[in-house]
């Protein structure tokens, strides 16, 4: 399970995963994304290459925001129009934690101003 | 062990222990790949994975070892996942949705497979039979 960190020039941390997010990838996934957290202020996790994720997936993705809201920090989802997104969608993820099928809408919801 | 010509089992048998989740999804790739859509295919993934998952994590005390059955069915129409287990009883279908959470501060970070489960499956059966649980999971193909 790829899982690429960016830090961008604006004090974004972009989180690109993909594959799946399954029972066999979730482990690892969760150590990963809760090290990128516990660094970063603000938080873009872009899901678009993700081709599969459930609850045990979902559970990784709100234990991650809430570190960063924790830290009053800003963190959003960015999906492809797909069964990720609704996944994410038909579990309420997305009332708490905003998502976006636009990259640059994406990262102007998380970037201070 | 059969051939490279032989036809995917379907049935699969699991331990309670949580490794052998992640031999859920090749075997339903085997069996159904070929029978429903790719949509279809992503709805059972999601539903399966999260119908093991809740036996696997709920229905055992801890030490305990239990049994899973998990069969496949293709019928006209439609398929159909059947999960049988020994462990305690427990139906998807009536249990309670856990209530949404009004901001990520309130929210549990688990919690949601039920909803996902009656989301992606629109026709859910369950039976507490002979001591073990039985849910029958199925699946209906798009006509033409």
């Amino acid at each position: 399970m790829p899982i690429d960190v960016q830090e961008l020039a604006t004090g974004v941390t972009r989180v690109v995963l993909s594959g799946r997010i399954d029972i066999s990838a979730v482990q690892a996934i969760d150590t990963a994304m809760m090290a990128v957290a516990a660094k970063a202020q603000c938080m873009v996790i872009d899901l678009t290459g993700v081709e599969f994720i459930a609850s045990m997936g979902l559970r990784s993705l709100v234990k991650c925001a809430k570190m960063i809201r924790g830290k009053r920090g800003h963190v959003a989802l960015l999906t492809a129009p797909n069964v990720v997104a609704d996944v994410i969608r038909s579990s309420g993820i997305d009332d708490l934690i905003p998502l976006f099928d636009s990259d640059a809408e994406a990262l102007a919801a998380v970037s201070l101003v | 062990m059969g051939g490279p010509d032989s036809q995917p089992s379907t049935t699969l048998c699991l331990t309670s222990a949580f490794d052998d989740l992640r031999l859920v999804y090749p075997w339903l790739d085997a069996v159904a790949t070929t029978v429903v859509t790719p949509e279809i295919l992503s709805a059972m993934h999601v539903v399966l994975e999260e119908a093991v998952a809740n036996v696997v994590m709920h229905g055992f005390s801890p030490g305990q070892d239990g049994t899973i059955a998990l069969r496949f069915a293709a019928e006209p129409g439609g398929v159909t996942l059947m999960i049988e287990d020994d462990g305690k009883a427990f139906d998807p279908s009536a249990a309670a949705l856990p209530r949404l959470a009004g901001s990520l501060a309130e929210a549990t970070v688990g919690g949601r497979g039920l909803t996902l489960i009656r989301r992606f499956c629109p026709a859910i059966a369950y039976e507490r039979r002979d001591g073990r649980n039985h849910l029958r999971l199925r699946f209906t193909l798009p006509i033409g």
